[in-house]
């Protein structure tokens, strides 16, 4: 049965012998293994970080260096003892009841846990001041509910993102409470509204506070007026210059959530942080215990009535970005880099394979007709593989994005289209002496058509330069995605590393390293990589290039 | 076939492909999307939409937008003939005038950057040929593919971060000092600042030539480098692979056996038969080589043309597009024309 043997077990002997050949080959060999790791970093991107590389901002805080710094001496650049991220706030959402949280002993005051009352979740802790009898105001009664937590790290925190929710309840007198038009105010509606609600026959007055342990000094945190950052319902700056009282919960409504910022002096500076807490990191920072809490002061001054007021505190916490992050660190965003360099590899993979076997193809099928047709086929072919030749491509390349919209499809559409010129004379030039062999004559002899003698004779002579062309024309590819991401033409909803470098430019972050060099890094390996295994395939096919080594 | 016949056939092909390529331009500009016009109106200035109506198509026909396709083209063929590229939609002064001052600023990192790469690449690479196998082969080989595959961006922002950042030994934008009241083509001024309208001390002139020079230099130096590294190693791995083929030829056996220097035979027998393929890739490169500059010149702000393309793409401006390419693509076919008749001189095998 030599039929058989001839097409099932010739092609395994010759696949055998180019394994054979191949595997010698050391330099194409550390290509395909290099390639072989992008591949695995390319499809196992969710195992290999949690985070999305585009929608996962505010992970940490801007500018965080690699996490690694922290092993690396001082003199050698490395950040040892850096602030990693740290949430303060244990059982913040006081799902577990009202652990972890402590409340100064007060008298007419109690805490109590309420598990179906919440902001957004169920569970908060319910703070209540009650007086039964009539005709003797208490004045203003204080009480704390804090936490105590330990700082471990010898420098201070980037970034300060503080939230509480609260909400109140009480006796209360039906009526128009000024304080909501101030409320109002500050949350910069820029319009009073006088509302008829019912107020609070003890208001609570509000602020949420730092408080160091080993000499008690205690940092307040003050409702900021006037500033709206978006999702969040009210900023708060930590500057205690800012005169204006806590808030003061006096109407019975919804919760109030309130996002607390500060920002790291040497990146944001905003008008008001020569705050007092930033003071409590950046100045007198000593590694130790500190107590994050919340002072409530029930405004007791209605005395003809007994009066009760209940206050809920939900979510109370504070995150406190470090100033090293993960493998890479992040960016300006606060996003994870490692999780972009990682996506990125998808991107670079899936444009450069497909663009270089969409111009692979085109060359190929261009070369054979116009090298094995001739005359005006290959007039014309030429002479339009020779237009696109002239004009210069990238600028090309840039108006026909422009054009078409940037996706990732149009992209490899693109660079596969104009790229195919130089592969098609090589195509052609093979072609043109292989059509003048002996056994090309014979094929016509018998009578075979242009098409057969096309595809069965000269196609398998031509088809280990496609191969090698393969490999050589991915770095192309690769580079031209890199170059035009890098230029702004990015698919929105793809991180590649070109984007990576567009957006440290567009930032002007070129001072931080780490966000500068590892994505230009893989670009440059991963197009070495496949130049050398295009090398390491032509010296496979061409037994004369291996006899001269 | 004589030379004088080769010639004309040349020129022919030459036109052809030039009006292929004036075509080409003409269609992707007809199909790009945005009206242009909607640049240069106000809607809520102008009030009501009668008035922008009457404005655009006023505008429109100004500008010849109006006009059937072919009517167009063929206006579009004459003005590209005669230098006439019309006026910049955001700037309105002549796409000519604009293309004349910035033209000088391209051709020098372009022209400068291809001496360099030019030089280190065929030296280095006839040197790599010359010494196959050997470590240096090995090292230049490697160094020369790494630089061919590094993205010229990236490169240029490794050198922002090292010599600007860190070192703080150059400078990292633009093509002079920006104080600098005078530049390009003004050498130096007398005074060594002016003074503006109210007396105050405005800006500052370089101080004789060495300062205008070195102002110059200090801010072309990264740039060159960027591409001149970023071609180097096309030119390298381009040199070593003719010149290995021309090192195993029986002329050189020859050379070597009649007692030729070394250096003799590897730079005036072997380098000399090797250079056509070279030839050709520097008159190619012309167009590749634009599209370093455009990335380089974004990278550095350099003012030349790579940045105005690029700031033109963003605005919508046809008319430069149309002239930069247009000038670009027939710097390429008068590069190979002369690359061509080159190949006669060079090697006098060739028969017309």
């Amino acid at each position: 049965m030599p039929g058989i043997i001839e097409k099932i077990v010739m092609p395994l002997v010759s696949l055998k012998r180019f394994l054979m050949l191949f595997t010698r080959n050391a330099r194409g060999m550390v290509g395909l293994i290099i390639i072989i790791l992008f591949a695995v970093m390319a499809l196992g991107a969710p195992l290999l970080t949690p985070y999305d590389p585009i929608g996962d901002k505010y992970i940490t805080g801007a500018y965080s260096a690699p996490g690694w710094l922290s092993n690396v001496p001082a003199a050698l650049g490395g950040m040892p003892g850096a602030a990693l991220n740290m949430m303060v706030g244990e059982n913040s959402k006081f799902e577990n009841g009202v652990s972890g949280w402590n409340m100064t002993e007060t008298p007419h005051v109690s805490m109590s846990y309420s598990p179906s009352v919440g902001d957004a979740e169920s569970g908060s802790a319910k703070i209540t001041f009650k007086r039964n009898e009539t005709g003797k105001a208490y004045g203003d009664v204080s009480v704390q509910l804090y936490q105590r937590f330990t700082f471990p790290y010898a420098s201070s925190p980037r970034k300060f993102v503080g939230n509480i929710s609260l909400l109140t309840e009480g006796t209360s007198l039906p009526g128009l409470y000024k304080s909501w038009e101030w409320i109002n105010q500050s949350l910069g509606l820029g319009r009073k509204i006088n509302i008829s609600r019912n107020v609070l026959d003890a208001p609570v007055l509000v602020y949420t506070y730092l408080q160091r342990a080993s000499d008690g000094k205690v940092y307040k945190m003050w409702p900021y007026q006037g500033q709206l950052a978006d999702g969040m319902d009210l900023v708060v700056d930590l500057a205690n210059t800012v005169p204006a009282p806590a808030l003061i919960f006096a109407v019975t409504d919804n919760w109030i959530s309130s996002t607390a910022w500060v920002a790291d002096s040497d990146v944001i500076k905003y008008v008001n942080v020569t705050s007092n807490i930033r003071a409590i990191f950046d100045e007198k920072l000593v590694p130790g215990d500190y107590f994050l809490g919340v002072n409530m002061t029930f405004r007791d001054t209605n005395r003809t009535k007994p009066v009760e007021t209940s206050i809920y505190v939900d979510d109370f916490r504070v995150f406190l970005a470090g100033r090293i992050w993960g493998i890479m660190g992040s960016d300006h965003y606060g996003a994870d880099l490692w999780s972009q360099l990682v996506y990125g590899a998808r991107v670079s993979l899936y444009v450069g394979l497909l663009a270089s076997v969409l111009s692979v193809v085109l060359g190929l099928i261009v070369g054979l007709a116009s090298g094995y047709l001739g005359r005006y086929v290959d007039e014309l072919l030429m002479r339009f593989s020779d237009m696109l030749l002239v004009i210069p491509t990238l600028p090309l390349l840039i108006v026909l994005m422009a054009v078409l919209g940037s996706n990732l499809e149009n992209l490899i559409l693109l660079i596969g289209l104009l790229g195919w010129m130089g592969f098609a004379r090589v195509v052609r030039s093979q072609v043109l002496s292989l059509k003048e062999r002996p056994f090309v004559e014979a094929a016509k002899a018998v009578g075979a058509g242009k098409i057969h003698i096309m595809t069965k004779h000269i196609l398998p002579n031509v088809v280990s330069l496609v191969y090698v062309t393969l490999a050589t024309s991915v770095p192309g590819a690769i580079v031209a995605e890199a170059a035009l991401s890098f230029l702004g033409f990015y698919d929105p909803n793809k991180m590649s590393w070109g984007r990576m470098l567009y957006e440290v430019q567009a930032n002007g972050a070129a001072q931080y390293w780490w966000w500068v060099v590892p994505p230009g890094l893989c670009i440059a390996i991963l197009a070495v990589a496949f130049i050398l295994l295009g090398f390491a395939l032509d010296e496979v096919f061409n037994p004369r290039l291996r006899m001269r080594r | 076939m004589g030379l004088r016949k080769y010639i004309v056939k040349r020129i022919g092909y030459s036109l052809v492909l030039l009006v292929l390529v004036m075509t080409l331009n003409y269609i992707i500009f007809m199909v790009m999307p945005g009206d242009p016009t909607t640049m240069f109106i106000n809607p809520i200035k102008r009030g009501n939409a009668s008035d922008v109506e009457d404005m655009t198509r006023r505008l429109r026909e100004m500008w010849g937008i109006n006009d059937p396709p072919t009517m167009r083209y063929l206006k579009y063929l004459r003005n590209m003939m005669t230098w006439n590229f019309g006026i910049t939609f955001s700037e309105r002064t002549p796409v000519a005038d604009e293309m004349a001052w910035r033209l000088p600023y391209t051709l020098i990192l372009m022209g400068g950057s291809t001496v360099f790469a030019v030089l280190l690449g065929v030296s280095l690479g006839a040197l790599a040929a010359h010494r196959r196998g050997g470590r240096f082969d090995a090292v230049a080989v490697l160094t020369s593919l790494v630089l061919y595959s590094l993205p010229t961006f990236w490169m240029g922002m490794l050198f922002i971060l090292v010599f600007y950042v860190n070192l703080g030994w150059l400078p990292h934008a633009f093509a002079y000092p920006s104080e600098w009241a005078l530049h390009w083509p003004i050498p130096f001024a007398m005074s060594s600042s002016s003074t503006g309208p109210m007396g105050v001390f405005m800006t500052v002139n370089p101080n004789g030539l060495w300062e205008y020079l070195m102002g110059y230099l200090r801010h072309a130096f990264l740039p060159t480098l960027t591409l001149t590294l970023f071609q180097y190693g096309g030119f390298l791995l381009l040199t070593r692979a003719t010149m290995v083929e021309a090192l195993t030829e029986d002329y050189i056996v020859t050379a070597r056996a009649k007692g030729v220097s070394e250096t003799n035979v590897v730079f005036r027998h072997a380098l000399k038969n090797a250079s056509l393929p070279l030839i050709t890739s520097v008159a190619l490169s012309f167009g590749f080589l634009l599209s370093g500059a455009i990335i380089t010149e974004g990278v550095y702000s350099w003012p030349g043309l790579g940045r105005w393309i690029f700031d033109a793409i963003a605005r919508k401006d046809y008319n430069i597009l149309q002239a930069v390419f247009y000038i670009i693509a027939l710097c390429v076919i008068i590069a190979n024309f002369i690359s061509d008749l080159l190949y006669g001189v060079i090697d006098p095998r060739i028969k017309y």
